[in-house]
């Protein structure tokens, strides 16, 4: 039977009564409660070092060695930044780093901006806003191979519906082969992207727009603001703190953009649509050079991982507030 | 004070792990090799040259594999149940890999040897990246009794999987690159199938002023390669090569340029429509299934789907013929043949039973059998790889004289040069000739991309 003392003191992790302090039990209990915390977290942190902590280190390594998979099962030489030299001479990687960037910018500025505008549309109460609000969820939710292939269908100049659409309200379209030309291609890219994350990011918007006090909207409509002078001076700026989260968000996910490459374009036409991401991928489970490839993650992880910092600090910022 | 100590206390587990992490980044072995001469079990064997007495009676193997919606492997997967595992006791099992993720995963398999599979198929141009993995099977052959004599130059080359006088595969499947055309159309315009691609040419410009469908459904678009394959059987035929006889880029050549231009020229004219720039092997054929087109350039082994009514529009199933590829004026006709191989992983611990079904499935009878079987529409194929079959009348007769148009074909064919670099090499001109599609210079485009090999040849990368 343990007494309420005992357990006070063995609470403040200090020697129970009738033993001197540092004796060897005391220090056993002591070093117990110490290491308690860390068992608790010992499951989540074999997953995370499993599943992340090492593939990236593994990359890493693996990222200063030869290692082609069709000339040899295992790893070659360490080859120091050879790789990642070689990453900066190759003018394909460069041009994959600026369809990203490219990508990145225009997708991040059409989501955010379209998702903002189907925020505050939908901010006013109305008889279908409920059912409106759900419906947004669904792009989202769409398996982004699905998303791709049915995208790259729909778009086919032959017989595409949304080309047949396009073709019927903008006759002067009719020619535009959408997959075929480099520009019209990345924008296909962009739409499925905007498609997708503008409802989503709508979404996050209107959360953060319930919060907004009403009353200060009310004081500037007394005041004789004009509804674009409200957004301008009192809405925009106390959205300004989430807005900074979901573009850091948005732009994370859009450097990384895979799947609608291999499924829609497959990089192309040419190299015009070429992520750094889908490069990576072609080094690596195309033409088999796991060391390059590795290096060419790397740089990605490295973009990715200043992103993310900057995410965490706005999240930070936003829950000190 | 007291975080310090604690920060102490996390550090140490959290160095040995990221030690131990590090050490097991960094490792790597090659796996323990044995002869598969040495893992099989000799004895007596049956009219297919299987093992009698069941002696791997109750095992289950692992074949890699892709596309068994292929009538030709359908029928294949189906008869195992019914014919080998009856005969050997010996439970196969398909498993089947999309072809666009393919042939990165039988790479990586062959390269990796994980053990989950027991056999392999690949296609020719990968056989120097897949031979790493898999069981020379000159010992077992001689063995057996065997040779790649039945089989035509371009699939015994393939079967060396660049490394020549030794055998990594056997040619389960092959086809070459053909014309495909509505026979209704070309009666309508008085064509015959054309011998050269000027003549070919002129067809499609007369198609085009009359004919309310594309006068050819191309495939300019990047995806594995396929963009390729025409392209390859102009080069070849106009006297082109890839590479001269010291590994060097040829197809600057002034014979590549002109099978080049001709081969743009397609597109350019408006005979392919404008959005068979992106197209790959998938679009063009479906839009001849569809009919859409007049005709196509693809695949011996697509008169199974191009005759399957159930597939394809039925005046589409009624008119599709096939014909030779055209050639150049004054020189030899050669189409592209492409063949899967199949072999025996090195990572397999089940080598004999694998050695067995290979036998099987490679076998010229189990061929004919599937070739003369047109009881299930999704099965029925005419493609065969034994010479013997090709040129068998039966077969023949049943299958529309495919058969022996391939022979033809492959008599004069030619596969790709095996290279570990293949797949940047092909990387590089499906890109060229894409661009190429959408109007970029055909000379420039060429000595570009000729640049870019020279340097992945020199360099690997």
């Amino acid at each position: 039977m343990v007494t309420a003392t005992a357990e006070r003191s063995a609470a403040s992790g200090a020697a129970p009564a009738g033993r001197p302090p540092g004796s060897g039990a005391g220090r056993g209990r002591r070093m117990r409660r110490a290491a308690q915390p860390y068992l608790h977290l010992a499951p989540a942190l074999a997953a995370v070092l499993l599943t992340t902590v090492y593939p990236l280190v593994s990359a890493l390594v693996t990222s200063f060695r030869h290692w082609r998979l069709n000339e040899s099962t295992a790893p070659g030489g360490f080859v120091g930044l050879e790789q990642y030299q070689r990453a900066f001479q190759d003018d394909t990687f460069f041009n994959s780093v600026m369809v990203t960037l490219w990508f990145t910018f225009v997708s991040v500025v059409l989501s955010v901006g379209i998702g903002l505008a189907m925020a505050l549309v939908l901010n006013r109460r109305g008889p279908l806003t409920g059912l409106t609000k759900a419906l947004l969820i669904l792009p989202f939710a769409v398996a982004p191979a699905l998303k791709g292939f049915s995208w790259r269908f729909m778009m086919n100049p032959d017989h595409g519906v949304y080309d047949k659409m396009i073709d019927a309200v903008f006759p002067f379209a009719a020619d535009v082969n959408w997959l075929g030309e480099p520009f019209w291609a990345q924008m296909v890219l962009v739409l499925t992207e905007v498609w997708g994350w503008a409802p989503l990011i709508a979404l996050m918007l209107l959360g953060g727009l319930a919060s907004v006090p009403g009353e200060v909207n009310e004081a500037a409509r007394v005041d004789g603001c004009s509804a674009w002078q409200r957004f301008r001076y009192v809405t925009f700026p106390l959205l300004r703190p989430l807005l900074l989260i979901v573009v850091f968000l948005k732009a994370v996910f859009s450097l990384k953009l895979f799947d609608q490459v291999v499924t829609i374009t497959g990089g192309g036409p040419g190299r015009a649509t070429e992520t750094l991401n889908y490069y990576a991928y072609t080094q690596g489970f195309t033409f088999l050079d796991i060391g390059y490839a590795s290096a060419v993650s790397w740089i990605l992880v490295v973009a990715l991982g200043v992103l993310a910092t900057g995410y965490l600090i706005a999240m930070n910022r936003q829950e000190a507030k | 004070m007291k975080r310090g100590f604690l920060r102490r206390r996390a550090s140490r587990p959290a160095a040995a792990a990221l030690a131990a992490v590090l050490l097991a980044a960094g490792c790597g072995t090659d796996a323990e090799r044995h002869e598969l001469a040495d893992v099989v079990r000799a004895g007596p064997v049956d009219d297919l040259g299987l093992r009698t007495g069941k002696p791997y009676d109750g095992t289950k193997i692992r074949l890699l594999i892709c596309c068994n919606t292929a009538a030709q492997f359908l029928a294949m997967q189906d008869r195992t149940g019914t014919e080998f595992t009856k005969r050997t006791g010996i439970e196969v099992e398909w498993a089947n890999i999309p072809y666009e993720s393919f042939l990165q995963k039988i790479v990586a398999e062959s390269a990796l040897g994980t053990g989950t599979y027991d056999l392999v198929a690949w296609t020719d141009a990968f056989g120097a990246s897949v031979r790493l993995g898999v069981q020379p099977l000159d010992g077992v052959m001689e063995r057996a009794g065997m040779t790649l004599e039945d089989y035509p130059p371009p699939f015994r080359e393939a079967a060396t999987a660049g490394d020549p006088g030794t055998t990594y595969g056997l040619p389960v499947r092959g086809y070459a690159y053909s014309l495909y055309y509505r026979q209704d159309v070309y009666e309508k315009f008085g064509f015959e199938p054309p011998e050269t691609w000027n003549e070919y040419l002129g067809q499609l410009d007369e198609l085009k002023e009359s004919s309310p469908r594309h006068p050819i459904a191309g495939q300019y678009g990047r995806g594995s390669g396929q963009n390729l394959f025409t392209w390859l059987s102009m080069l070849w035929s106009n006297g082109g090569e890839l590479f001269d006889e010291d590994g060097n880029v040829a197809f600057t050549s002034p014979q590549g340029v002109q099978a080049t231009e001709k081969y743009i020229e397609m597109i350019r004219k408006g005979y392919s429509p404008p959005a068979s720039a992106n197209w790959t092997e998938t679009e063009a054929t479906q839009s001849m299934e569809q009919g859409h087109a007049d005709t196509v350039l693809t695949w011996t082994w697509q008169y199974d789907d191009f005759t399957n009514p159930e597939k394809v529009k039925p005046e589409v199933a009624e008119n599709i013929r096939a014909a030779q590829l055209p050639g150049w004026e004054g020189k030899e006709r050669a189409s592209y043949g492409m063949t899967w191989l199949m072999g025996v992983l090195r990572s397999s611990e089940k080598q004999g039973a694998a050695w067995e079904y290979l036998k099987w499935v490679s076998n010229a009878k189990t061929e004919r059998a599937i070739a003369l079987d047109k009881s299930k529409p999704e099965q029925a194929t005419g493609i065969t790889v034994h010479t013997s079959n090709m040129l068998d009348p039966e077969v023949n007769e049943v299958n529309g004289g495919i058969p022996k148009l391939q022979y033809e074909a492959l008599r004069t064919g030619r596969v790709i040069p095996t290279s570990i670099n293949w797949p940047q090499i092909q990387d590089t001109i499906e890109v060229a000739i894409n661009k190429m599609a959408h109007g970029a210079d055909v000379r420039s485009e060429l000595r570009s991309a000729a640049a870019r090999i020279k340097k992945i040849e020199e360099t690997g990368g």
